[in-house]
């Protein structure tokens, strides 16, 4: 009698930690200065997602406090959204830019669980997302693309991990400052 | 057009000294070129092995040893991918069409792999080519099997073939799945990728062997072969799994998801970004080969240069008498360049000639030991601009003599010294 009570309360206490591990803990990895991006051309439609963590852009990666910081946040934000600050197309692919996301990591403002979850933010990291979508008119001049002003207008971006794919290449590359050019 | 003929005339009467140089040039410029050619040979094969394939998937490890163990065979996987997550994977909207890999089993030193027959329809290599059959079909039957060329060809194995395949990838006696063999259906041709080398069985026959092994040997209570057919014979784990998508476009967009995947610790790779990545390690070797081949080239011009060098205490009375019958100084320098020029220039075109009577005479052995195609193309920009380096350098270390002669002329007049 006493065994299958153990192992009643046994089973209760082990089901509650399975259903605590479904909640992912699961973290990715993060290194400041490091940075990747990726091109996608089909047909017309060309996508480039570039993953960084806020560091690079902003410098400081907790939820803005000062007002100094949130014009940093928002100035970083246009900056992102301006292509000219990013990369250069080759002009005769005649690439329009189609839409731009910026998904900032301080975007959601959802101040109650900031205040709560306060001191675990402080130390956590914090990731952009931006995704550009271009229609181009000619991609059979679409050959290169150049980096050097990602690099030159945001000091925090050492090393950019780029890969791509066009038709049937998939290739990849590792981009610097003194080294930002892809020819696809 | 006086002076081309008089260097040559020059030339003639230095021919042996003269063409141990050229020789020398046309050995390094062999070997720049034999090199270069490999280099690039190398990496065609090695990015040709896999085509068409959007995303390779696999447990979280490291992309390079996902590629390694999925595509090339080498290495191990670290942990396995759950079957629940493969199919929760496959019916994302974006996936067109997917090959499961299972690994772990060989038989005599051939891997064994279980997968479906949707391999055969998808897997691609080089230039979008599909899989072949030399003979026979694909497996339809749990034990059933399917063979690279490689594996027929060293085990001189053919179609009805009954094989037994071991547990593990070390072949001992205890571990041999000798209850449940094989029969070879189908046998394919040579694609000059690891798939030569791989056995292929279905993903239900690697499941059959293992029924009753799940302590790690075979366990007392065996299951015969007919009973093991009709248990039945979901796979609980696979190796990796490749996907091919709708829109190609969507890639890195699926990539992302299944990397971010809650359920199971995925990582998704681009199999042509992995390999450029891969291949920017391994091309620090390639470097190195080149800066050697280099300074073999180097190493050759100096010889010619020393060759030039050593001849011009006899040819002070020709450059006397050239002096003497009106030649300018400038003259004397355009001999030696000339003549330098002679010697590379020949040196270069024996030594890219010889390059390609190799070329043509390896070729049918390189695709009958290896299944790689010899593409043998004309020389390419690069190579054009080493010749063209070659020469050019030849041509400013020719200055050199050419200068010296200049200056022993004046001087020398035309007596003879001793």
């Amino acid at each position: 009698m006493k065994m299958s009570q153990c192992l009643i309360v046994f089973f209760i206490v082990f089901s509650g930690f399975s259903y605590a591990e479904t909640e992912s803990r699961q973290q990715n990895a993060h290194q400041h200065g490091k940075a990747e991006l990726a091109i996608a051309i089909s047909k017309e439609d060309v996508i480039i997602e570039l993953h960084s963590p806020a560091h690079n852009i902003l410098g400081f990666e907790h939820q803005p406090k000062t007002e100094k910081q949130q014009q940093l946040l928002a100035n970083a934000i246009t900056r992102l959204k301006t292509t000219d600050n990013i990369l250069i197309i080759p002009k005769s692919a005649q690439c329009k830019l189609k839409s731009v996301e910026v998904e900032s990591p301080f975007s959601h403002k959802n101040d109650e669980i900031h205040h709560h979850e306060e001191e675990a933010h402080e130390e956590a990291h914090s990731e952009f997302e931006v995704i550009y979508q271009y229609q181009c008119g000619d991609n059979k001049h679409l050959t290169n693309v150049n980096l050097k002003p990602l690099f030159e207008n945001f000091p925090g971006f050492e090393q950019l991990d780029v890969q791509w794919l066009s038709n049937n290449k998939q290739s990849a590359k590792t981009l610097s400052i003194n080294n930002s050019h892809i020819d696809f | 057009m006086k002076l081309f003929k008089l260097a040559a005339k020059s030339a003639w009467n230095r021919k042996t000294s003269l063409s141990l140089a050229m020789i020398s040039i046309a050995i390094s410029i062999f070997l720049l070129m034999g090199v270069d050619k490999i280099r690039k040979e190398a990496k065609n094969t090695f990015l040709n092995t896999i085509s068409q394939t959007d995303l390779i998937v696999g447990a979280r490890s490291g992309p390079i040893n996902l590629l390694l163990y999925s595509v090339f065979r080498i290495g191990n996987a670290t942990n396995n991918v759950s079957y629940a997550s493969y199919q929760d994977i496959i019916k994302m909207k974006s996936v067109k069409w997917s090959v499961p890999i299972s690994l772990g089993d060989s038989h005599r030193g051939f891997r064994v792999m279980g997968t479906t027959q949707d391999f055969f329809r998808h897997y691609q290599y080089a230039d979008s080519q599909q899989l072949k059959f030399l003979s026979g079909s694909a497996f339809n039957h749990i034990y059933d099997a399917v063979i690279g060329y490689d594996v027929a060809h060293q085990l001189k194995y053919s179609l009805g073939k009954q094989i037994i395949l071991s547990h593990g990838i070390v072949s001992t006696k205890f571990s041999e799945h000798d209850d449940k063999p094989f029969r070879i259906v189908g046998i394919l041709k040579k694609t000059g990728t690891p798939v030569d080398r791989t056995i292929h069985v279905s993903l239900s026959g690697i499941e059959a062997i293992h029924i009753g092994w799940q302590s790690g040997s075979r366990s007392s209570l065996s299951i015969s072969a007919e009973q093991t057919q009709e248990s039945s014979l979901k796979p609980k784990s696979i190796t990796a799994f490749m996907l091919g998508l709708e829109r190609k476009i969507d890639t890195f967009r699926l990539q992302r998801k299944i990397n971010q995947f809650n359920k199971e610790p995925l990582l998704a790779i681009v199999p042509g970004s992995t390999l450029a990545n891969l291949w920017q390690m391994v091309g620090s070797f390639e470097k190195i080969l080149m800066t050697i081949s280099t300074l073999v080239l180097l190493s050759g011009l100096m010889g010619l240069l020393t060759t030039l060098l050593s001849t011009l205490n006899e040819r002070r009375r020709e450059m006397a008498v050239l002096r003497a019958v009106g030649a300018h100084p400038y003259h004397i320098m355009i001999l030696f360049s000339l003549e330098a020029l002679f010697v590379v220039s020949s040196g270069c075109f024996f030594g890219v000639l010889s390059l390609y009577l190799i070329q043509i005479l390896i070729q049918p052995l390189i695709t009958e030991l290896y299944g790689l195609h010899l593409a043998i193309n004309f020389l390419d920009s690069e190579q054009f601009v080493i010749l063209i380096i070659a020469v050019f350098l030849s041509l400013l270390l020719s200055l050199i003599p050419g200068y010296i002669a200049y200056k022993q002329s004046l001087t020398d007049g035309l007596t003879v010294k001793f």
